[in-house]
């Protein structure tokens, strides 16, 4: 009875101290997770992948840190993708406190790419270096940005930042004719014609594919004015709240492929074979749920026997 | 052979290039109910459409003068709206498709048209019908309130009925009371409302000499809280009580103030909290913490989604409507109260609409149907009161 | 008079409002909108106001030397240190939002990065905790009402679940099967047999069936809880409160409702 009665009035810190462990351990370990991916994932996914190298892809970042969570590990995911099958990466923000996490999430795929790739590089610099000893040779300058396109991301070169600019729709529709009448400058006051990859760029004629990672109706409105006005090709990653109000443009066909919720993004990250923050939250998200169902059905079973003890009693 | 492969190459050279037809029925009208400034055009795509790869929309000043283009689709389009015209002044629409190997096909011109802006927005017209009619009843009742109070009779509201006892646990245990109106402006309506339960809940904390303390998260919401305060201990006589020191500015962070309210409460130990107003995600992380110092909670909010929140842990909650009819509640004045009453009424037609359509969508789908049109009297009066109702 | 003054606003704005929301006509189609821009300005200059409060409130408690005056202490030196922040990145780059790399970044997004968006996530995570520990408290089955409210929440949130679908719909059936039991001490034996006879039976399924299986119908039985029944009250829900929502407006236009305004 009064093991009882303590369990049935337990000090919450238990509980928060178990809903740690349950969220924590999962993190920390891997746990293998069979997963299924979904069409519209898969979509998503394909709409990269078959992109030929040398494409234009547009990160329209339309989140901000309370959404960090579900769209970071997407927008991660995609980057990363991007870079290994040597798309160029545009970046653009519609929500200004949520471009630097557009830019952490490039800028640490861009890294990666050049962790990964550093010795090759480094192999090539020297190969060149024993080829032609003269470092100030053209041709050995040559062979070193041959190295660096196929060994190195670049900012300028593959991936450029242009930054926030207020006034949703009609940067989205301006776009369509020239990039440069909204973004003549990149986020750090660069004239954009002064980048590399971007000389070639004007309006969505010269972007692949256009990606957007939102909370909100941000996607909608893609679809409207880029989409729907000149044939923008566009996927998007969302957060769980929003996914009902995309499938209708799923089926319409108006949205290539949509990356929903932390689930989302688990599979993006399986479908790519990289583990990064989806693949990680997924476990404890179902621990953290069978830890509540536990607690209830266990605080209800305890009340049951404590309610009929004390029917007992009297 | 040379002859041959001459004319081979003349032949996939110079195929000759096939005519293309435009697009039909180019319709260009006024847009309806603006303020101006927008032709709408719509258009009915070309028997070649498979071959069209860009269509352009044109305008001009004459029929015969130059066509500036206006836009260029790249998919397939069959609408526009204009909204760069000037009003009053007569423009002429045409609009031309071009396939792959750069053949131009126009549709015929069509024009004058004017665009111009409108006094009335006819797709309002059953807003206003609706409104003026809920609106009448509100009224109504409020002047039948007037005359005969009696008949008003308002159910028990658990939550508003325990203020005055909240208050007085607070002051029994010696400790203060928090309010927070929570994250929603002077504009929202649930703020206004939980103003006007602060008003009670201040003026018995000034009977009884408790501390009120009130963190807040919009500026404006603040000042009104502060005005709100210092007029109840004024009114109530004890103006020496109210310290502005209580009302106080927190964060206009949503988290930054569940973190900061939460501190309060750990520090100050409140004995009653009451979280009245438009709440969000912190609203189990303010209920929670308010649980966990030992303190009773009355919640409040018209935000559905957090209802279940603070059904789960608070003392007691206000569900959206009860929070509004909180001042009439409290004040018991008669002409809110009528008020109510009128809102009833409408709540009453409403069900009685929802149960007649979904009788007839139900039945309509049970009787047999006629083969041909899969149709049956009573689909038929569905569709009729659906299409009815869907023009209001 | 001082009443009246502003209660007369009010109902000239009210009905300006009401009337121009029929109107497309400039100048009256975009009153509103222009009505928000000022509401916006004069929002942009009380956080003047919102920061004096602060300000004084702290550096009294610090004075006063109170208790806990440490965390006064604290939100000042926040609160100029971030503004701080933004002027010397401002100086330095010509914007406060200099940010090239998490390597490279102004002092202002620094705070912003390292500092801002922990904690807000952190204090958002903390909803994790807190519904553990409401839902042990708070979901107590004693009711009929509420046995059948825990049996939709479990099943949602197995329907949300990716892994451990099997346990959780067992520990479900076990449920079921303790509040049959239960039933039947409180004298409601034909409840008791439903409860229990529903429990055993979903016991009896999540082991017979393969687990692919159930998984594969757990998310459909949590999207029709969600689209039907939870629907249906939030609708009822949301009708109550946009019609007392109205009613509320009709009271303040008329001048009926004057809680509002502090000196009534």
């Amino acid at each position: 009875m009064k093991f009882i009665r303590w369990v049935t009035n337990i000090d919450r810190r238990i509980i928060f101290l178990l809903m740690f462990v349950v969220v924590l351990v999962p993190i920390l370990i891997d746990i293998p997770l069979e997963t299924d991916v979904g069409p519209t994932v898969e979509a998503a996914y394909t709409a990269v992948d078959t992109l030929p190298p040398g494409s234009v892809i547009m990160l329209s970042v339309d989140y901000d840190a309370t959404s960090y969570p579900e769209c970071h590990p997407m927008i991660v995911a995609v980057s990363n993708h991007a870079f290994s099958k040597g798309l160029r990466i545009i970046l653009v923000a519609h929500i200004p406190t949520g471009l630097p996490l557009g830019q952490a999430a490039v800028e640490e795929a861009a890294f990666e790419y050049n962790k990964l790739h550093k010795q090759e590089y480094d192999a090539a610099i020297k190969q060149a270096i024993t080829t032609y000893p003269d470092t100030s040779s053209v041709e050995f300058r040559q062979v070193r940005e041959d190295a660096a396109v196929k060994y190195k991301k670049r900012y300028g070169v593959d991936y450029v930042n242009l930054g926030f600019r207020p006034g949703l729709a009609s940067i989205m529709v301006g776009m369509g004719r020239e990039i440069r009448d909204f973004y003549a400058q990149d986020y750090k006051s660069t004239d954009v014609d002064s980048l590399p990859m971007m000389k070639r760029v004007h309006n969505y004629e010269d972007i692949a594919l256009l990606a957007s990672f939102a909370h909100g109706k941000q996607v909608e409105y893609w679809i409207q004015y880029a989409g729907a006005r000149y044939g923008q090709k566009i996927i998007a990653g969302v957060t769980g709240v929003v996914i009902p109000d995309l499938y209708p443009f799923l089926q319409s066909k108006q949205l290539s492929g949509l990356i929903g919720g932390l689930k989302g993004a688990n599979e993006y990250e399986f479908l790519l074979g990289r583990k990064g923050l989806g693949t990680k939250g997924m476990p404890a998200q179902s621990t953290a749920h069978i830890l509540v169902i536990f607690l209830i059905v266990l605080g209800t079973i305890f009340e049951f026997i404590l309610s009929i003890l004390s029917r007992r009693k009297s | 052979m040379v002859f041959l492969v001459l004319l081979f190459f003349f032949q996939s050279d110079y195929e000759p290039l096939k005519p293309l037809s435009p697009v039909t029925n180019l319709v260009v009208e006024d847009v309806e109910n603006d303020a101006g400034g927008s032709i709408d055009l719509s258009w009915k795509p070309s028997p070649d459409s498979a071959r069209v790869v860009t269509y352009k929309v044109l305008r001009g000043l004459y029929p015969d003068g130059e066509f500036t283009e206006l836009v260029v689709f790249k998919v397939p389009t069959y609408s526009f709206r204009d909204a760069t015209t000037e009003d009053r002044v007569e423009y002429f629409y045409m609009v031309q498709v071009i396939d792959e190997r750069g053949v131009v096909a126009s549709s015929e011109i069509v024009g004058p048209r004017i665009s111009k802006p409108h006094w009335f927005n006819t797709g309002r017209l059953a807003v206003l019908v609706v409104a003026m009619a809920y609106a009448l009843m509100v009224i109504l009742y409020i002047e039948f309130a007037k005359r005969d109070t009696s008949k008003m009779y308002i159910r028990r509201i658990a939550g508003l009925d325990q203020i005055d006892e909240a208050v007085g646990r607070a002051t029994e245990m010696g400790k203060p009371i928090l309010y927070s109106l929570g994250i929603g402006f002077l504009t929202d309506v649930a703020t206004l409302a939980s103003l006007s339960i602060l008003k009670r809940v201040a003026r018995r904390a000034a009977e009884y000499e408790t501390r009120i303390v009130i963190p807040n998260y919009d500026p404006i919401v603040m000042t009104a809280a502060q005005e709100t305060v210092r007029h109840a201990f004024v009114q109530t006589g004890r103006p020496d009580l109210y310290a502005e020191d209580d009302v106080t500015f927190v964060t206009n962070d949503q988290f930054g103030y569940a973190a900061g309210v939460d501190g309060i409460m750990l520090r100050e130990r409140p004995g009653t909290v009451f979280l009245q107003g438009s709440f969000f995600a912190e609203s189990l992380i303010l209920a929670e913490t308010a649980h966990s110092v030992g303190a009773i909670t009355i919640a409040g909010t018209d935000q559905a989604t957090q209802l279940p929140f603070f059904f789960a842990a608070c003392d007691y909650t206000l569900i959206g409507e009860e929070l509004f009819a909180a001042s009439a509640y409290l004040d018991r004045n008669p002409q809110m109260l009528g008020s109510l009453k009128g809102e009833d009424l409408a709540k009453i037609i409403i069900v009685v609409i929802i149960l007649l359509v979904s009788i007839f969508g139900t039945i309509g789908e049970i009787l047999p149907k006629d083969a041909a049109t899969e149709t049956n009297v009573m689909s038929e009066w569905f569709v009729k009161l659906k299409d009815f109702l869907g023009r209001y | 008079m001082k009443r009246r003054v502003p209660l007369i606003i009010t109902f000239l704005m009210g009905v300006l409002m009401v009337v121009t929301f029929f109107i497309p006509r400039e100048p009256f189609g975009s009153f509103e909108q222009r009505m928000l821009v000022w509401f916006s300005i004069l929002g942009g200059f009380t956080l003047l106001l919102g920061l004096d409060s602060l300000v004084k409130h702290h550096f009294r408690r610090i004075i006063r030397k109170r208790k806990d005056s440490f965390y006064s202490i604290v939100t000042l030196v926040s609160l100029f240190g971030t503004l701080a922040a933004g002027i010397v990145t401002w100086a330095k780059y010509g914007t406060p939002l200099e940010f090239a790399s998490l390597e490279q970044i102004g002092s202002f997004y620094w705070v912003y990065w390292w500092i801002m968006v922990p904690l807000q996530s952190t204090v958002f995570a903390l909803l994790a905790f807190f519904i553990a520990s409401a839902a042990y408290r708070a979901f107590r089955a004693r009711t009929f009402d509420a046995t059948l409210l825990l049996v939709a929440a479990i099943l949602v949130m197995i329907g949300k679940m990716t892994m451990g679908v099997v346990p959780a719909a067992l520990i479900l059936a076990v449920f079921l099967v303790a509040a049959g039991v239960y039933r039947f001490f409180v004298r409601e034996p034909v409840l008791g047999i439903i409860f229990g006879s529903i429990g055993v039976a979903l016991g009896v399924l999540v082991i017979i069936f393969p687990a692919a299986k159930i998984a594969q119908i757990a998310p459909q039985v949590q999207e029709w809880i969600m689209s039907v029944p939870q629907m249906a009250a939030r609708r009822g829900i949301l009708i109550g409160v946009t019609l007392g929502a109205v009613a509320m407006s009709i009271r303040i236009i008329l001048g009926i409702e004057r809680t509002y305004l502090s000196s009534t």
